[in-house]
């Protein structure tokens, strides 16, 4: 105890004593070392975060319920409204919807010339009133109007899947706009034409075409059934495993996933992102660490005659090491504080008021940060700082009395 | 009576490529309570024994002795703790004050580092600067003091352990005369008052002689000859 009182006052008189421009210096570099940490690590996880919001948004919904498939495979859920009434229930769930998922192509002649381009894609049914509280496809109308319920002759195309926005691709339809007719053949074998209502940007490439549920079930000839029941939820009120939980209660035999299982072809993207991260992570930590490295071992050389008569006159070694680390620490403390204000109380707020968009609309810059990462960050920087102080004055405090005195 | 200090065919050899031997067989023995001055020509070998018992320095061969305790079985931190808790040292060069204490702060710091209570340390500092006659200079940096008063503070700060032994090398070299005789009166009153050991290098023995009980003189890393107040008197 009474060792920690001298260290901390020989350390309280080296900072307030000492060379104010080179504590500034470290403290500064400390700062930007811990902005530029937060910031990157805040844009990576914000930008996974932005990702994994919009591919809730427009195709998977937080949960997902789907056919039983065991032991016989279904292809529908039957009574789907008596189950959505149910999961409805369920507190925390915030609105449900049913889809049809069909397969067809669909064919357009955009010159009427009677050569008709085709192509094949994934074709939705929906109950438009419904689905517009799970899902944010009328957000994101480029051209005409979102479904209603009753439209049956009507559809709403993919922007990516009209063609006529962004780069021409074989896979689109050549530049289909609102009004115009396309023939869809459905793979059972059923052959319709719909008016082009709506256009929606596709800008993660889902190339879907919706038309109406009702739509859907006279095409494919049910009722009251559906291929996905999707379930919004409030995340903050309960785990995604806990509403999965009560949703199997409810139905048993169906499939029930969340969107992390639903998104696994992309989680390849999040470890991309992790791993940038930490790397970024430990180029900061490792630049900060060098630069208390370089800077206390710097003020001990120039310190080495005063640290030999210090032992000299009986001052302890530990004493002297730990006034070090205690300095060290102070200039690292300074620096999460002041790099931690910066982020936190004028960068991050400046983005949320003035986002930086990425995709206009769809996805901001945003710096995004779960309390466990930031402590890791500064539990990192805190050591580095331990042993960034602590390397250098041990170096320079073992050495021999008369040789640190007399040089 | 047990010696206070005990030298036995104490040698020091500074390595290189052409070893320099500084002592070649000391052996002398230092009573509680004495005063003791070593003088000789630069080169003989006067500060390397300050600094072998003072603790400052390992010896190459020999034994040595410190109020009873063979100091060469002690590991470097006690050798340190012994040095805080029984030695005090003054050096040569004023210079060797940290730089960014005070006077007091200067001072107190050793007993800071002994466990003394706040305000205990505190007072016995500002008495001992008073005593070296510094008493209105307590809270003036080492850069706001002339080299004698810096001196005068380093002899403070020796004492303020109440050391069993205290070394001091050439303490009164950049003193003027006046506050050169302040300081050896003091270190007599030490004496004689708390009888306090001491071992003093001097270049002028004649300016000690009147305060010291033995002069030693040593010449190219032996005792060429030992002066005693009683051979004086």
């Amino acid at each position: 105890m009474n060792d920690w009182r001298t260290s901390l006052f020989i350390a309280y008189k080296s900072v307030t004593r000492g060379n104010k421009s080179m504590l500034a210096l470290m403290v500064f570099i400390l700062s930007l070392s811990f902005i530029n940490m937060l910031f990157i690590s805040g844009v990576l996880t914000g930008l996974w975060n932005s990702e994994v919001d919009l591919a809730i948004n427009l195709i998977t919904a937080h949960v997902e319920v789907t056919p039983q498939q065991k032991p016989t495979l279904k292809e529908f859920i039957p009574n789907e409204a008596q189950l959505q009434a149910q999961i409805s229930t369920i507190p925390g769930v915030i609105a449900t919807t049913r889809r049809y998922q069909l397969a067809g192509s669909l064919s357009f002649d955009k010159d009427k010339s009677g050569q008709m381009k085709s192509v094949s894609g994934a074709i939705i049914g929906i109950d438009p009133s419904r689905d517009q509280k799970v899902f944010t496809v009328n957000d994101i109308m480029l051209a005409g109007s979102p479904l209603t319920d009753n439209d049956t002759d009507q559809i709403v195309l993919s922007s990516a899947l009209a063609g006529g926005y962004g780069t021409p691709s074989t896979n689109d339809l050549g530049g289909v706009k609102v009004g115009d007719k396309v023939q869809i053949t459905y793979a059972n074998g059923v052959m319709r034409t719909y008016t082009v209502k709506g256009i929606y940007n596709d800008i993660i490439g889902i190339f879907e075409t919706f038309i109406t549920a009702k739509e859907a079930e006279s095409v494919l000839s049910v009722a009251n059934s559906a291929s996905q029941i999707l379930v919004k939820v409030n995340t903050s009120r309960s785990t995604l495993a806990s509403y999965e939980d009560r949703i199997r209660t409810l139905a048993p035999n169906l499939t029930v996933k969340n969107y992390t299982d639903l998104l696994g072809s992309i989680v390849s993207f999040e470890r991309a992102l992790n791993i940038i991260s930490d790397i970024v992570s430990a180029i900061s930590i490792a630049v900060a660490a060098v630069t208390i490295f370089v800077l206390i071992y710097v003020n001990a050389l120039n310190k080495r005659r005063q640290i030999g008569i210090m032992k000299a006159i009986g001052i302890k070694q530990r004493i002297i090491v730990n006034a070090y680390i205690i300095q060290s620490l102070f200039y690292t403390a300074c620096g999460l504080l002041i790099g931690g204000l910066a982020v936190f109380t004028v960068l991050r707020p400046l983005l949320i008021a003035h986002p930086i968009p990425i995709i206009v609309g769809l996805l901001n810059l945003t710096l995004a940060y779960t309390p466990l990462g930031v402590g890791l960050g500064i539990l990192a920087f805190i050591v580095a700082g331990y042993l960034a102080g602590r390397i250098p004055a041990h170096l320079v405090a073992k050495e021999n009395i008369l040789t640190a005195i007399w040089g | 009576m047990q010696p206070m200090i005990t030298v036995s065919n104490l040698k020091k050899t500074y390595p290189g490529k052409v070893p320099t031997p500084a002592l070649r067989g000391i052996s002398l023995e230092v009573a509680k309570g004495e005063f003791v001055a070593l003088t000789g020509r630069s080169g003989a070998g006067k500060s390397t024994l300050l600094h072998q018992l003072g603790l400052l320095d390992t010896p190459t061969e020999g034994t040595l002795h410190l109020n009873g305790t063979d100091v060469e079985t002690l590991s470097d931190a006690e050798r340190t703790e012994f040095r805080l808790k029984n030695l005090g040292y003054v050096f040569q060069e004023y210079t060797t004050l940290i730089i960014e204490l005070t006077a007091l702060e200067n001072v107190y710091l050793p007993h800071m580092a002994a466990g003394g209570a706040t305000r205990h340390y505190r007072e016995e500092a500002a008495e001992l600067l008073r005593l070296v006659g510094l008493g209105g200079r307590l809270d003036h940096y080492p850069n706001e003091l002339s080299g004698g008063e810096q001196q005068r503070v380093a002899i403070a700060r020796a004492l303020v352990n109440n050391p069993k032994i205290l070394f001091a090398d050439e303490p009164t070299a950049n003193l003027d005369s006046v506050s050169a005789k302040t300081v050896l009166e003091l270190f007599a009153k030490l004496r004689s008052e708390m009888g306090q050991t001491i071992v003093l290098i001097t270049h002028e023995p004649e300016d000690v002689r009147p305060y010291v009980d033995r002069t030693i003189w040593l010449s190219d890393g032996l005792i060429e000859k030992i002066e005693t107040r009683n051979a004086r008197s």
